[in-house]
């Protein structure tokens, strides 16, 4: 049973796990996949086991310890593991807000899908909008994503390949106020009346995004 | 876009100190956020000016607030009289005692009248009062009906515990089937059931109700005790001069009023039958500004124009000739457009566009030409709107669908 408190990690731990598979060769990222053990720690790699609050550290920080027990076991492994989420936050510190923009706006998406689907109160919400879709972008790049509700899997972020589909659309203006928003950076009132931010079609369903949005911006841990 | 940089500016001053800068209702992300004005300066007629200066044909009233006209004399040649002794003392003035029996002169079923400031204020004291009186706890509402602001019933996501509508149950407009299964699910703890005149939910077209679904509501509600409680707030004084309720012919327990009662001068009024009186003596009921004078003189110069001026009657004939013409430019340019739910209250609906896109993108060319229509919100017809402000309009309009369908 998940417990509430315990979902900042898994959303950021989801984050992080999308942003290992945009820029990791597959076996790598597929090691950064995340198990959440029972008691609430948090396993990478079928190895390396973080306690809560050295996960939240490894995420803010960058440097997180690990269990020693796990780290020996398989050192190497371990390694290489660690060696990947080094440039997981690489991502974060680079200036390269063309290639990372993308990348960190897809993984504030998965922690956002990650509340949808588990926080009680945010997925209670949701739960009318099943059968809807919103399609957030960034304008004249090719990026587009568009959450959906699938039975089997629940709320999930897509890389949007038909944009008639969408029931709502939320684009961002520009690169920059994209990666902006994934970071936690955008004020999403003024952003909506200066231009940054244009919004379409089902606007409550944009409200109730927004407001689930600026709650996983509240509580989950972010890179710094 | 329109030139607005005044407005803009002021919301940034506003951003520092009130939180979204705007919120509500008027927020800008409930209209469209970059065409609209952000700030008015003032009003005349069936126009108002933004703080840029720009001029606008207002079909929305102050969302309804506003019936006889932006500044209409009558209601404030009332006010500058009462402003000569002033607003708010330490009791009541003579006028509530004069308003009130106005009310319960003109609404037929009323006994009985309190005031407040807004329809919020009241709606939530109406329900309290059916329990109050009934000794039970649960209410009925439409789907997406709104109510107000308050926890039970407002649309937004904030500040929720689930205790805050653990009594409250839902029905879709029009699914007696459906009401009259809560009624038998729950029989004997339904305290009452609240609903607007016709449904006018906001992002969605306005139903009117179907044939005998007010008889029926009415009968259930008598058959079972429940308080039938009328949220005229926005239709007050728009479809009928003496309630919405002889329109659609029923009778409530108690309806509630504003917006077009005091044409902006904030004002509200709960009226109710003799059997829910004791339950309004019990509930408390207070504001301190809700004695208000000055707002009570326009009510009163308010009830008198409806009245004498049959003012209700006018905006249905001027929404319909209106609402004829509109849907009929609309067809010339082959587009499939209705307006829905009373003429003097019209929501656009076109047909398909269940998600929106259309109706926001129309109305944002709109605001090129000065007209504000509203994409998520039912439209008002202003009593101050004259035949050549319909003209210029519809004349507008005509290249509103042509830049629509160019854009398109």
């Amino acid at each position: 049973m998940i417990v509430e408190h315990q979902l900042p990690i898994r959303a950021a731990a989801s984050a992080i796990y999308s942003c290992a598979q945009s820029i990791l060769a597959a076996p790598d990222a597929k090691r950064l996949r995340p198990k959440f053990l029972s008691d609430g720690k948090v396993q990478l790699g079928n190895l390396l086991i973080f306690s809560e609050k050295q996960y939240h550290r490894l995420i803010v920080k960058g440097l997180g310890i690990p269990k020693l027990r796990s780290l020996f076991l398989s050192p190497v492994q371990s390694i290489r593991l660690i060696l990947s989420l080094a440039k997981v936050g690489q991502l974060y510190k680079s200036k390269d807000v063309k290639v990372t923009a993308p990348i960190q706006l897809k993984a504030s998406l998965e922690a956002i899908c990650t509340y949808l689907n588990l926080h009680s109160y945010s997925s209670e919400i949701f739960k009318p909008e099943q059968g809807f879709k919103i399609l957030i972008g960034i304008s004249n790049t090719e990026t587009n994503f568009l959450i959906n509700y699938e039975k089997q899997s629940g709320w999930k972020v897509y890389i949007a390949e038909n944009q008639q589909l969408e029931s709502a659309s939320l684009l961002f203006k520009n690169i920059k106020i994209a990666q902006d928003a994934a970071l936690g950076r955008l004020n999403s009132w003024i952003s909506l009346t200066n231009g940054n931010v244009i919004v379409a079609g089902r606007i409550p369903l944009i409200d109730k995004f927004g407001y689930v949005a600026r709650l996983v911006q509240k509580e989950v841990p972010m890179p710094r | 876009m329109n030139a607005r940089n005044k407005s803009e500016l002021l919301y940034q001053r506003a951003n520092m100190v009130i939180p979204t800068g705007i919120y509500g209702h008027v927020a800008p992300g409930a209209g469209l956020p970059q065409d609209f004005p952000l700030y008015s300066h003032s009003g005349n007629g069936c126009r108002f000016t933004d703080v840029d200066g720009k001029q606008w044909i207002d079909f929305m009233c102050g969302f309804g607030a506003v019936l006889h006209g932006y500044r209409n004399p009558e209601v404030e040649e009332a006010v500058k009289l009462q402003q000569q002794f002033g607003s708010v003392f330490n009791q009541p003035t003579g006028l509530m005692v004069e308003l009130a029996e106005k009310l319960v002169a003109q609404i037929d079923f009323a006994n009985w009248a309190v005031f407040a400031k807004n329809g919020s204020d009241l709606t939530t004291w109406a329900i309290r009062v059916a329990r109050e009186q009934t000794g039970r706890e649960y209410v009925i509402k439409a789907k997406g009906a709104y109510h107000g602001v308050d926890a039970w019933c407002d649309p937004g996501m904030g500040g929720r515990i689930s205790s805050d509508r653990s009594h409250v149950l839902e029905f879709d407009w029009n699914d007696f089937d459906q009401l009259d299964s809560h009624f038998k699910n729950y029989d004997g703890q339904i305290a009452a059931i609240i609903l607007t005149p016709y449904h006018h939910p906001s992002f969605g077209p306005s139903l009117l109700p179907q044939e005998n679904f007010w008889n029926r509501v009415e009968m259930l509600c008598k058959e079972s005790g429940t308080a039938l409680i009328l949220d005229d707030v926005r239709c007050g004084w728009r479809i009928d001069d003496y309630g919405s309720h002889k329109y659609f012919g029923f009778t409530p327990d108690m309806a509630i009023y504003s917006k077009a009662l005091g044409n902006g001068y904030a004002i509200s009024s709960c009226v109710g039958v003799d059997e829910y009186r004791g339950g309004a003596c019990e509930v408390f009921l207070t504001g301190s500004c809700w004695n208000d004078a000055i707002a009570m003189a326009a009510a009163l110069a308010c009830l008198r124009i409806s009245e004498k001026e049959k003012v209700a009657s006018s905006v249905m004939k001027k929404g319909k000739e209106f609402c004829e013409q509109f849907e009929a430019l609309a067809e010339k340019f082959g587009v499939s457009l209705k307006m829905t739910g009373v003429p003097s209250m019209p929501y656009p609906w076109i047909e398909g566009d269940e998600n929106l896109f259309q109706i926001q993108k129309l109305c944002k060319v709109a605001t090129k030409y000065g007209l504000y229509f509203h994409p998520h919100h039912n439209w008002f017809i202003s009593d101050a709107m004259k035949e050549k402000d319909v003209l210029e309009t519809l004349t507008l309009s005509e290249r509103v669908f042509e830049d629509y369908l160019s854009e398109s």
